[in-house]
């Protein structure tokens, strides 16, 4: 719910209409929990494949989480890792022991979760149905590790290709990768776990949500990943309406907002998805066109009918607030990433230790700058107070 | 120099006037005033070859930390350059630029330098292409464009990701466009890399070459291993070369599948064509105009260490290639030159990337070590004196007509950019133009077929599929463009409708090279008809290439020819095709068939040796019986020497426990018999085995006067019978028996009762006849930290005589590796041993240095020490130094080829190395301890990691395999098998001297090893009794065909030359004085061998039995296929003192020294 205070002033003023949104994305065909609710203090882990490792950047999924409860201190690990499956076969290093298998549970324990967000399949899905027992076989096990360290596994889905280089090897790898998120779907039925499907209202989903090679997700991609994934949770849309009636006056209106969290920030590329952002639709207003202003600052101008019909703000301070956020994240990823998949492994913490072993201190000080980082972030993730005028254009 | 800074963001920088000031003043005065890294003082360092120059192209700041470059169309050098390499500092932003050097008014020097793109961390490849540039940036391949036309890029789309990152010397680097449109690249030993495609996972472990589409991000494993692979380059057939920035083998010649040295799980690896060359990165093959005709086809690649620049000359050889190593093209003391690219320009002149940094060990100096140089780097440009250069193409504008006439052009520059531009504009446009284009071609130019080659990559790289182009090349009258042809079909292969009719005919092809790739195609069948296809190579000559692809071939379709042949056993038509192909296979059905047909006498000779090999690693209990029925007939009914078969069954039940069981007590015919090498090798099975009823037949000969007999006896007894053989054993250590017998007894006994032995042992060392026999008294003892305690708690309680002791002390030191020196028992034994007095003498020179003290040292060093006394300090046995390191490839590989070692490491660092070994290990050198399910360990280096056996090379050098299911744990350990302390003998001086001939070795002169291929391994006979004895009564003829004659390892100084002085004398009641050396040469191809000795007097020949004659002062001889014995008698009455050096020179044979320890 928005909080809105009448301004003082020679506004006439007559009401605002403040709807939080009823919204579903899709339905979930599965786990109808209550609504994940992350404690102050909580260790949230990304692990899986590509889908994670790509997150990193733009951060979309860490920041919703993030974003949601502004007052409780989260932080988060992201374990992704391109090209990998549940044996961890993509963290292998010329260094053995630690095997690539060892690598990824001792990984995952170094986090210390309390809640693991699991995504693999993807790569699992191109040995097809002769791989699928295999695959639940190596879930089980990587689900049983989190059992035993007293965390809450999360599975997701896999999600589909939109070209995987021919269109007849794109059907028959969308069908097995179906078929992996159909058994993680069942996974998370037989251990009780909740599952967000993912695969399908990325099937559905009519924008361009595929980066260049046609397998992994765009800006825009992990944009409405980061809302099916709030649903999947059972978390209410960010959207909020806010509604003015300025008939009493019919030229100019005000108000003022705080939001409860703020919003995702729109890709660079795309459009804000309307039940994501704040809509605003004045009523009432004279023909002509309008200017509404954010603290003073011109915002939109947009001819009476178009406010009357309402209006999407993809601009202002929040969604500045919320990129800033997004680039602190994804820097705090970057040192993470450099400290647990550091440049120079092999001199640092494999076999040839004992020539670069010193720089070990460089990985452990990189803690330093994470910790500075993560209360960085948590100092940054409130909305701030705003106050809109709407007047007429010159 | 003037620069002129404009144009901000792009950063460009305009040089006006480079060296204006060379021009003026007394030179040498003036370079004295520049500073040390001034691009001037290095040029003045510069020596080049007869007939070229060279000059600066750009420098500091116009480009820095040069790693690797490659030319646009436009005739601009795009290179990628780090300064944030080695290591990024903690939270650091890295700023890592590709910089766009150019020379506007053609003078040979760029004028513009634009910083295409900034903000990238530690890139290591640039290629452009496609409107932009790919760059290599950590994990990912970006492709970067420039939009707006300002020279900055503003555009980035990540192409793949996943590439690994452990290594930052490592990264995916070295991209080239192949001729075919797609873009190859390299990674190196570290980087494990698992990249998601849209066309599935693929995963590279370990160094390799990848091969991309770019535009359907088709990604494959072209090549596999190498340490460092770093040049990669395409000849104007499409034959692809490498070299190895951290290998010793020179040009590497690669094709699909090729897999070389350090993959992990290769079962096989193929060599590079220049055993012990140093080091190289960069690679270009020289064409075009403007450099001399008798360059064209050269290899030029840096030998980084060195400071130098290296040239090879390649001549076909089968399959494959030989390579031979050209005087060099450039070389400089100054140590800071570190050429690491070389590229061929649009004028045809040749480029160097030099990244000028004194230091370039990735992990033994410090990441943030300030004497790491982050700032300079220069491009330097060598040109022929007095030839045109080619005039620079402008193909950016051109016609599709225009393009495909620059095919025609020699220029491998020009026809590159003219394929890359051809490419990028599309199948649309230049499809009907390439058909105009080839049917105007003109049939009788020579290069007719070369240039229908260059169409059908066009064809290629626009995707658009010619059938009868493709086809018409498979009977080109050039073998190179048939090869082509063959290699180009592996891509097209879905699209080739009579794929399997073509792919048998060119596996019949007359030349090798096109049924190599062949033998690679009909992978791509899928099917047993594409194996057996394939073993029609067989009916030709092989080489090791083709032998190689054949191998790998076989296995691939193994499933599928596996089950023809079940129900065929005639499927292949041919006996040896059969042998060929169940050899190679790895299924235990295979074995089996195998078995029967080498039971069957089906298996041809040259196969024999392999297939019994297969059958010791994978086959059955009645495989190996089988196999035993083939031994005990070969010896009842032919008399042969059934050694080999015997050594199979004796491998699989040593190895993998797999016991033949068939009446074993047959052997005991074969032990009576004749021929000593079965006989041993029976008495070895029926050891193993456990053959009771052979005991009191074994028993009989502990005493054996065959030496041979008697060890192998003992040895075998106590297999099946401890307790007897105990006893037995025992009776032969006593006074009485000879002391050679004892002394075996003892190092059985050993084995059996540590304690009885140790008693028995130490008796015996107080009646040795000499000290020099105390080693191998002791080595049955140290393995076994039971036996050491034994030994040890024996030696605590006794003395023995000061000169055994000191002997056996000496001994430890070298035979037991560092980390076991420490333990418990060890210490004990070495106490008993001190108080004996066998006390190690330590000379003045300290090994407990702090690191300002070894700075002090190696300042000392190099104002006082002796190279040339170093060498000879080197040299000494007590010191093994050759032992464990090679210099050229001559010596033991235990340790790192010391070859460049002066030229890439400090003298610090040196002298770091040599008081702490552990404290820095190559690439290649690690330690690896593996436990076997036995609880014995064994620690070495690995040699090859294979899908079912490992092969570790042990401390004394010896290769061992362990099957994997043999294996408990394996794991790599920090630290050296070199040991602690091995200075510690030294003077002062003396360690001065060494340390100096180690800081030398690479630079130019004396120290550097030449690229002649001087004899660098010699087997020096030992002037024992047997010698003179048959030197006197059969002659020096007789000595040369005796190959039993005890010989010790010797090598040439680094110049190649070997010391008379240093070798034993024969000395007859004649007064003759002979000195006799030995060294094989392995001959690939049959034919005439020619040897240039230094000088000829004093010296007789024989290659075996055969003597050779000088001719024109050479020494000629024809020799066969295989690798044959060089004996020389060396009068030394007529040659008391003077160096002798022999070099393998031009012959119509291919053939090359054999090197190693």
């Amino acid at each position: 719910m928005l909080k809105q205070r009448p301004l003082a002033g020679s506004f006439v003023f007559a009401w605002i209409l403040l709807l939080g949104s009823g919204f579903r994305l899709c339905a979930q065909d599965q786990g109808n929990d209550s609504p994940l609710e992350f404690k102050d203090h909580e260790r949230i882990v990304f692990l899986g494949g590509s889908l994670f490792e790509n997150e990193m950047e733009s951060a979309y999924l860490e920041l919703a989480i993030a974003s949601r409860w502004p007052d409780r201190e989260l932080t988060f690990r992201n374990l992704g890792w391109t090209g990998d499956n549940v044996f961890g076969q993509a963290r292998s290093t010329y260094t053995s022991p630690p095997t690539p298998y060892q690598q990824l549970f001792q990984q995952l324990r170094s986090t210390r979760p309390d809640y693991v967000f699991l995504a693999y399949g993807v790569v699992e899905a191109q040995k097809g149905e002769a791989g699928l027992d295999e695959f639940t076989r190596g879930l089980e096990v990587i689900i049983d590790s989190i059992d035993a360290m007293g965390a809450q596994t999360i599975l997701l889905s896999t999600i589909p290709v939109k070209l995987a280089g021919t269109p007849e090897n794109t059907v028959k790898q969308n069908k097995n990768l179906r078929l992996y998120s159909d058994a993680i779907s069942k996974t998370a039925s037989k251990r009780k776990k909740r599952f967000i499907n993912l695969f399908t209202p990325v099937s559905q989903h009519k924008a361009a949500v595929y980066s260049y090679n046609g397998i992994h997700l765009n800006e825009e991609g992990y944009y409405f990943l980061a809302q099916v994934l709030e649903r999947g949770l059972g978390w209410p849309s960010r959207g909020e309406k806010v509604i003015v009636d300025a008939s009493g006056n019919g030229k100019k209106a005000s108000f003022s907002l705080e939001e409860k969290m703020l919003p995702l920030p729109v890709p660079t590329t795309g459009q804000a998805a309307r039940d994501e952002a704040v809509f605003v639709q004045i009523r009432g207003l004279k023909s002509g066109n309008y200017t509404l202003t954010e603290n003073g600052k011109a915002l939109v101008t947009a001819p009476a009918a178009d406010w009357a019909k309402g209006i999407v703000l993809k601009k202002g301070i929040s969604q500045t607030l919320s990129a800033q956020l997004s680039d602190s994240i994804a820097w705090k990823n970057e040192l993470f990433f450099r400290q647990y998949r550091p440049l120079n492994r092999t001199y640092i913490l494999g076999f040839r230790e004992y020539e670069q072993g010193s720089h070990k201190q460089g990985l452990q000080d990189l803690n330093i700058l994470i910790g500075r980082l993560e209360q960085y972030i948590n100092q940054h993730r409130k909305p701030v107070r705003k106050t809109y005028e709407l007047s007429p254009a010159n | 120099m003037k620069l002129i800074s404009a144009s901000w963001p792009a950063r460009i920088l305009v040089v006006t006037t480079l060296f204006a000031a060379a021009c003026s003043g007394n030179q040498e005065d003036r370079l004295k005033n520049l500073p040390e890294d001034h691009p001037e003082r290095e040029l003045a360092s510069f020596e080049i070859a007869e007939g070229f120059e060279i000059n600066l192209f750009a420098s500091e700041p116009m480009v820095e930390k040069p790693i690797q470059m490659n030319w646009d169309a436009q005739g601009r050098l795009w290179v990628v350059s780090s300064t944030a390499y080695p290591h990024l500092k903690t939270g650091e932003k890295a700023n890592d630029k590709i910089y766009v050097l150019e020379d506007t008014d053609g003078d040979g020097t760029a004028d513009k330098s634009t910083v295409f793109a900034d903000g990238l961390s530690v890139p290591t490849g640039v290629l452009p292409g496609d409107g932009g540039a790919y760059v290599a940036n950590s994990t990912e391949i970006l492709h970067l464009m420039d939009t707006d036309g300002d020279g900055k890029a503003d555009s980035t789309r990540k192409i793949l990701d996943g590439f690994g990152t452990a290594d930052a010397h490592h990264l995916i680097h070295t991209f080239r466009w192949g001729p075919e449109g797609r873009m190859y690249f390299n990674q190196s030993i570290y980087i494990y890399s698992h990249v998601e495609t849209p066309w599935g996972v693929r995963r590279l472990e370990g160094g390799g070459v990848w091969k991309l589409q770019p535009k359907t991000l088709e990604l494959d494993v072209y090549a596999k291993g190498l340490i460092n692979p770093w040049g990669l380059r395409f000849d104007p057939y499409g034959q692809s070369f490498l070299t190895d920035g951290a290998g010793g083998e020179g040009i590497n010649y690669a094709f699909p599948g090729a897999t070389f040295v350090t993959s992990p799980g290769a079962e096989r690896i193929l060599r590079g064509l220049n055993p012990g060359q140093p080091k190289h990165c960069g690679l270009d093959i020289v064409s075009g105009r403007h450099l001399p005709e008798s360059w064209i086809g050269s290899l030029i690649t840096n030998d980084f260490r060195a400071n130098r620049v290296n040239r090879f000359q390649l001549e076909e050889q089968g399959s494959g290639y030989a390579s031979k190593q050209m005087p060099d093209l450039l070389w400089t003391d100054q140590v800071a030159f570190r050429p690491v690219d070389v590229s061929i320009g649009p004028d045809g002149a040749i480029y160097i990337a030099d990244w000028y940094n004194p230091i370039i060990q990735h992990g033994e100096v410090d990441f943030f070590d300030p004497r790491r140089d982050q700032s300079h780097g220069r491009i330097w440009r060598i040109t022929a004196k007095n030839r045109k250069l080619v005039p620079k193409p402008t193909l950016t504008d051109d016609s599709i007509e225009e393009l495909l006439d620059a095919l025609k052009v020699p220029e491998a520059w020009t026809r590159t950019q003219a394929r890359q531009l051809l490419k990028e504009r599309g199948a649309e446009e230049v499809a009907p133009v390439l058909q105009q284009w080839i049917s105007e071609l003109d049939e009788k130019d020579p290069d007719y077929e070369r240039l229908k080659l260059e169409a059908l990559w066009v064809s290629q790289a626009i995707n658009t599929y010619n059938g009868p182009l493709l086809e018409s090349l498979f009977n080109a009258k050039s073998h190179q463009v048939r090869a082509g042809a063959v290699r180009a079909l592996q891509l097209w292969h879905e699209k080739t409708g009579n794929l399997e009719a073509i792919l048998q005919k060119v596996a019949t092809d007359p030349h090798p090279q096109v049924r190599l790739e062949a033998v690679i195609a009909l992978r791509e069948l899928n099917n047993a008809d594409g194996a057996k296809a394939a073993l029609a190579v067989l009916d030709q000559p092989m080489d090791e290439f083709l032998d190689f692809a054949l191998w790998q071939t076989t296995r691939q379709l193994e499933p599928m020819w596996m089950a023809s042949l079940k129900s065929n056993p005639d499927f292949f038509g041919d006996p040896a095709k059969t042998a060929y192909a169940l050899k190679s296979a790895a299924s235990p059905e295979a074995i089996a068939l195998l078995t029967q047909l080498y039971k069957e006498g089906q298996v041809p000779g040259q196969y024999s040796q392999d297939a019994l090999s297969a059958i010791a690693k994978r086959g059955q209990i009645q495989d190996l019986n089988d196999i035993l029925d083939v031994a005990i007939a070969g010896f009842s009914t032919e008399k042969r020497d059934v050694s080999a078969e015997l050594g199979a069954v004796e491998a699989a039940a040593r190895q993998r426990k797999v016991y033949a069981n068939k009446q074993p007590g047959r052997l005991g015919d074969i032990i009576k018999g004749p021929n000593e090498t079965s006989a041993v090798a029976a008495m070895k099975v029926a050891g193993v085995l456990g053959v009771k009823s052979l005991e009191s037949l074994l028993g009989s000969m502990i005493g054996h006067e065959n030496r041979n007999y008697a060890r192998t006896a003992m040895y075998s007894l106590a297999a099946i019978n401890p307790a007897r053989a105990q006893t037995l054993i025992k009776r032969k250590t006593a006074a009485g028996n000879p002391t050679d017998l004892r002394i075996i007894a003892v190092s059985e006994l050993a084995a059996i009762n540590a304690q009885e032995a140790a008693r028995a042992g130490v008796v015996l060392i107080n009646e040795l006849d000499s000290p020099e026999q105390v080693p191998q008294l002791f080595d049955a003892f140290l393995p076994d930290r039971g036996r050491v305690q034994a030994l040890g708690n024996v030696l605590a309680d006794t003395r023995i005589p000061e000169a055994a002791a000191i002997a056996a002390r000496q001994h430890i030191q070298k035979a037991i590796p560092w980390n076991r020196q420490e333990e418990e028992e060890v210490k004990l034994l070495i106490k008993g041993l001190e108080a004996s007095g066998g006390v190690l003498s330590t000379g003045p020179m300290s090994q407990d240095l702090n690191a300002s003290q070894i700075k002090a040292i190696a300042v000392e060093a190099e104002q006082t020490g002796d190279p040339v006394k170093g060498e000879m300090v080197f040299r000494r046995n007590e010191l093994t130094c050759q032992n464990c390191h090679a210099i050229g490839g001559a010596g033991g590989l235990v340790g790192p080829d010391l070859s460049s070692l002066g030229t890439s490491s400090p003298t610090a660092t040196i002298i770091n190395s040599l008081i702490h070994p552990a404290e820095s290990i190559k690439e290649g050198f690690e330690l690896q301890r593996i436990s076997r399910n036995d609880l014995s360990e064994l620690l070495g280096y690995l040699v090859s990691d294979r899908p079912t056996e490992i092969v570790m090379r042990d401390v004394s050098g010896q290769e061992v395999s362990i099957p994997k299911d043999n294996i408990k744990a394996w794991e790599k350990v920090p630290g050296s098998l070199m040991p602690p302390g091995l200075t510690a003998s030294l003077e002062k001086q003396e360690f001065l001297d060494l340390v100096s001939f180690l800081t030398q070795l690479g630079e130019s002169g004396n120290f550097r090893v030449p690229s002649d291929r001087f004899v660098r391994r010699w087997d020096v006979l030992s002037a024992s009794d047997e010698l003179t004895q048959t030197f006197i009564s059969d002659g020096a003829g007789a000595v040369a065909n005796d190959l039993s004659l005890s010989a010790m390892p010797d090598y040439s100084t680094v110049s190649g030359v070997l010391p008379l002085e240093e070798l034993p004398v024969v000395k007859t009641s004649s007064g003759a004085q002979y000195s006799f050396v030995r060294f094989r040469i392995e001959v690939l191809t049959s034919g005439e061998v020619a040897l240039d000795l230094n000088d000829q007097n004093g010296i007789q020949a024989w290659a075996e039995e055969k003597e050779v004659a000088f001719k024109d002062g050479k020494l000629v001889v024809s020799l066969s296929q295989g690798t044959h014995v060089i004996t020389l008698a060396i009068d030394r009455v007529k040659r008391e003192q003077a160096p002798l050096s022999a070099k393998l020179i031009e012959g119509s044979a291919q053939a090359r020294l054999v090197m190693g320890r």
